[in-house]
C-alpha cells in the first residue's frame, strides 16, 4: 500500500474517531436537562395537577427527552412514566427512568422513531391513581438517499476487498524479490 | 561496529527476550479482541431475541450493550497492541521486522491494523442505525445497511484476530513455546468460527420472497451463494492455516458449539430482563433461541468434503485450479437451506424459485462457493506469510 493511502487512511480514521466521540458526548448531552425547558405543559392526572416541564420540543428521535414532573402534593406522590407511539408509528412503548426530586420527578424518556408520541404520566397517591397525557413530536434529521446508507454500509467489505488486493500485490512483489536473489521459487499453482 | 562473539550471544538473547514480549502481547490482546468477537455474537443474538419479542425499546437496552462491549473491549485491544509494539519497535529497531509498519508512524501485527478499522466501522455505524431507526421504524430488516456495516465490522474483528494469532503462532513456534503455539492456534481455529458465526446473521432472511430476486422469465434466491461464499472462504483458509488434517471441520465444530451455548444463555437472559424491566412481549415466547433454531444443518457436510478433498489433493499434488473446483463442486451440498427450527426450508425455496430458478440459484451458488474457495485460498497464503519471522 502506498505511503500516501496509508496516510489518508489514518486521517479518515483520526476523523471518524473524532466523530464517534462527539456522537458520544451529543447522546449524553441529550440526558441533561437544560436550565430552561422548551415546552411547558400544565396536566391534571386524575385529582393532581401537574407541570410538565420538556427540555426539548420537538424532541430529536433516536436520543433521550429530558423532562420534569412538578406538583404542589409532590410529597406525597408516586411517579412512573412511559413514552408511547401514536397509532401508525413503528415502535413500541418505552419506560422512561425516573428520579424522584423535592418537587416531583425528573427523567428521562426514550423516543426511538419519529412521528408522534404521548408521554403517559401516572401518578399514585393520596386520592388514589391517576394518568396525564402529554403530547409530543419527535423528528429526525433529514433522510439520507438509500443508495448512500448502502454505500457507507459497504465500507467494512470494501476495506475486506482492498485487503485481499493489496494481500495479493504483496505477494506478487515478494515473488519477485524471491526470484532477483535466485532462491527457490514457491510455485503458487501446486496445493501447498 | 561489528560485533565480538558474547556481544552477539547477548544481543540475540535480548531480541528473543523482546520477541517473546511481542509473542505474549500479540496472543493476550489477540484472544481478547476474540473475546469481543464473541460477546458481539451473544449480545447479537440476544438483541433480535429482544426485537422479535419486545422491540427496539430504547438505544442502550442490555443486548446493545453487551455489543458495544464487544466493539469496545475489541478496539480497545487493537489500539493497545499498536501502540505497545510502536513503543518497542521504536526503542528496539530489530523488532520492527516483526510487525507491519503504517503511515511511517506505527508497527504492529497486521491483524490489529484489521481490528482497529473493524471495530472503527461497527462503533461508527451503531450511531447511524439509531438514526435509521428513528426515520424508518424500529422493524427494519437485518439487511440493512448499517446492521450490515456493524455485523460485517465485528466478523472483521474474528478475521483480525485470526491473523493476529497466527503470528503469534508462527513467532511461537520461532522461540519453540509449544504451549503458546497450541493456545494460538486453538484461538485461530474459534476466531475462524467466529467470523463464520458473525456472518450468519446476515443469511436468516435470505430465504423467502422478500430477497428473491424476480427477474420476470427466472426467480433467484441468494441464500446459497452467500452463504456458500461465507462458508467455503472460512473453510478453505483454515485447512491453509491450521496445522491438522480435520480444520474445517473441527471449524464448523466451534460453529456449532456457539449455536447450542447461545440456547442456553439467550431465552433465561431475556426471562430475566423483562420481569425486572416489566416489559410485555408483543408476541409468545418461544423459550428457544431464535438464532439457535436459525442455525443452518449442513455446513458439516462442506466442511468434510473440503478437508477430505484437501488431503486428496496433498497427496495426489494436484494443481491449485483443480483443488479449487473440485471443492467447489462438492462443497455446495452443505450450503443448502435445512434449518433447526424448518428442516424442509430447501424445499419451501423450491416451490418460490421452481425448478428454473432453483437451478440458476445453485449455479450461482457454485460460483459463491468457488470464488469463496479462492478467498480461503488468498487469505490462508496471507495468514502464512504474514510476519513471519
Amino acid at each position: 500500500m502506498s505511503k500516501l493511502l496509508q496516510r489518508v487512511l489514518l486521517a479518515v480514521g483520526v476523523v471518524a474517531l473524532l466523530v464517534l466521540f462527539g456522537e458520544i458526548g451529543l447522546s449524553i448531552a441529550a440526558t441533561l436537562p437544560g436550565s430552561m425547558p422548551a415546552r411547558v405543559v400544565q396536566v391534571k392526572a386524575g385529582p393532581y395537577p401537574l407541570t410538565v416541564d420538556l427540555y426539548k420540543d420537538p424532541a430529536n428521535a433516536g436520543y433521550a427527552l429530558p423532562f420534569t414532573i412538578s406538583s404542589p402534593q409532590a410529597r406525597s406522590l408516586t411517579f412512573d412514566a412511559s413514552t408511547i407511539p401514536a397509532e401508525g408509528v413503528d415502535a413500541t412503548p418505552v419506560h422512561a427512568s425516573l428520579t424522584a426530586t423535592a418537587n416531583g420527578a425528573q427523567g428521562t424518556a426514550e423516543i426511538t422513531v419519529q412521528g408522534a408520541w404521548t408521554l403517559e404520566v401516572d401518578v399514585n397517591g393520596p386520592a388514589g391513581p391517576g394518568t396525564a397525557l402529554v403530547p409530543i413530536n419527535a423528528t429526525a434529521p433529514p433522510a439520507i438517499p438509500l443508495w448512500l446508507g448502502w454505500l457507507i454500509g459497504l465500507i467494512p467489505l470494501y476495506g475486506l476487498l482492498l485487503f485481499l488486493l493489496m494481500q495479493r500485490k504483496r505477494k506478487a512483489a515478494q515473488a519477485v524479490t524471491v526470484v532477483a536473489g535466485d532462491a527457490p521459487v514457491h510455485n503458487e499453482a501446486q496445493v501447498p | 561496529m561489528a560485533l565480538t562473539g558474547t556481544g552477539a550471544a547477548r544481543s540475540s538473547s535480548s531480541l528473543t527476550r523482546s520477541l517473546s514480549s511481542v509473542l505474549t502481547l500479540r496472543l493476550s490482546l489477540g484472544l481478547v479482541a476474540l473475546l469481543g468477537a464473541t460477546a458481539f455474537f451473544f449480545g447479537t443474538s440476544w438483541d433480535i431475541q429482544w426485537h422479535v419479542l419486545i422491540g427496539r425499546d430504547r438505544t442502550l437496552i442490555p443486548p446493545h450493550l453487551v455489543m458495544l462491549t464487544g466493539v469496545g473491549i475489541s478496539g480497545i485491544a487493537a489500539l493497545s497492541a499498536i501502540v505497545i509494539e510502536t513503543f518497542w519497535a521504536r526503542r528496539n529497531p530489530a523488532l520492527a521486522g516483526s510487525g507491519t509498519t503504517f503511515a511511517d508512524a506505527f508497527s504492529g501485527s497486521l491483524g490489529a491494523y484489521i481490528i482497529g478499522f473493524a471495530a472503527l466501522n461497527s462503533a461508527i455505524a451503531f450511531p447511524l442505525d439509531a438514526y435509521w431507526h428513528a426515520l424508518y421504524g424500529i422493524d427494519v430488516s437485518i439487511l440493512a445497511p448499517f446492521h450490515i456495516m456493524i455485523i460485517s465490522g465485528m466478523a472483521l474483528v474474528a478475521l483480525g484476530s485470526a491473523y493476529m494469532l497466527v503470528s503469534a503462532a508462527h513467532l511461537a513456534a520461532r522461540l519453540d513455546a509449544p504451549i503458546a503455539q497450541r493456545v494460538a492456534t486453538l484461538g485461530v481455529m474459534t476466531a475462524l468460527a467466529l467470523m463464520m458465526s458473525n456472518f450468519t446473521f446476515l443469511l436468516f432472511e435470505l430465504i423467502g420472497r422478500k430477497w428473491t430476486l424476480d427477474l420476470g422469465f427466472l426467480s433467484v434466491n441468494f441464500f446459497i451463494a452467500l452463504a456458500a461464499l461465507l462458508g467455503c472462504w472460512t473453510f478453505v483458509t483454515a485447512t491453509r492455516v491450521l496445522p491438522w488434517r480435520w480444520a474445517a471441520t473441527s471449524v464448523v465444530g466451534i460453529y456449532y458449539l456457539v449455536a447450542l451455548i447461545d440456547n442456553f444463555y439467550v431465552p433465561p437472559a431475556t426471562g430475566v430482563l423483562m420481569n425486572t424491566e416489566h416489559l410485555a412481549l408483543r408476541q409468545a415466547n418461544p423459550g428457544v433461541s431464535i438464532v439457535t433454531f436459525e442455525w443452518p444443518l449442513l455446513p458439516l457436510l462442506a466442511a468434510l468434503a473440503i478437508d477430505i478433498v484437501a488431503q486428496m489433493a496433498r497427496r495426489r499434488n494436484w494443481s491449485l485450479r483443480r483443488l479449487m473446483l473440485t471443492e467447489a463442486t462438492i462443497a455446495i451440498i452443505g450450503f443448502l437451506p435445512v434449518l433447526l427450527w424448518a428442516p424442509a426450508s430447501v424445499a419451501r425455496l423450491f416451490n418460490i424459485l421452481g425448478p428454473v430458478g432453483f437451478v440458476a440459484s445453485l449455479l450461482l451458488g457454485w460460483l459463491g462457493c468457488w470464488l469463496g474457495t479462492w478467498f480461503g485460498q488468498r487469505m490462508g497464503a496471507s495468514m502464512q506469510q504474514v510476519e513471519e519471522v
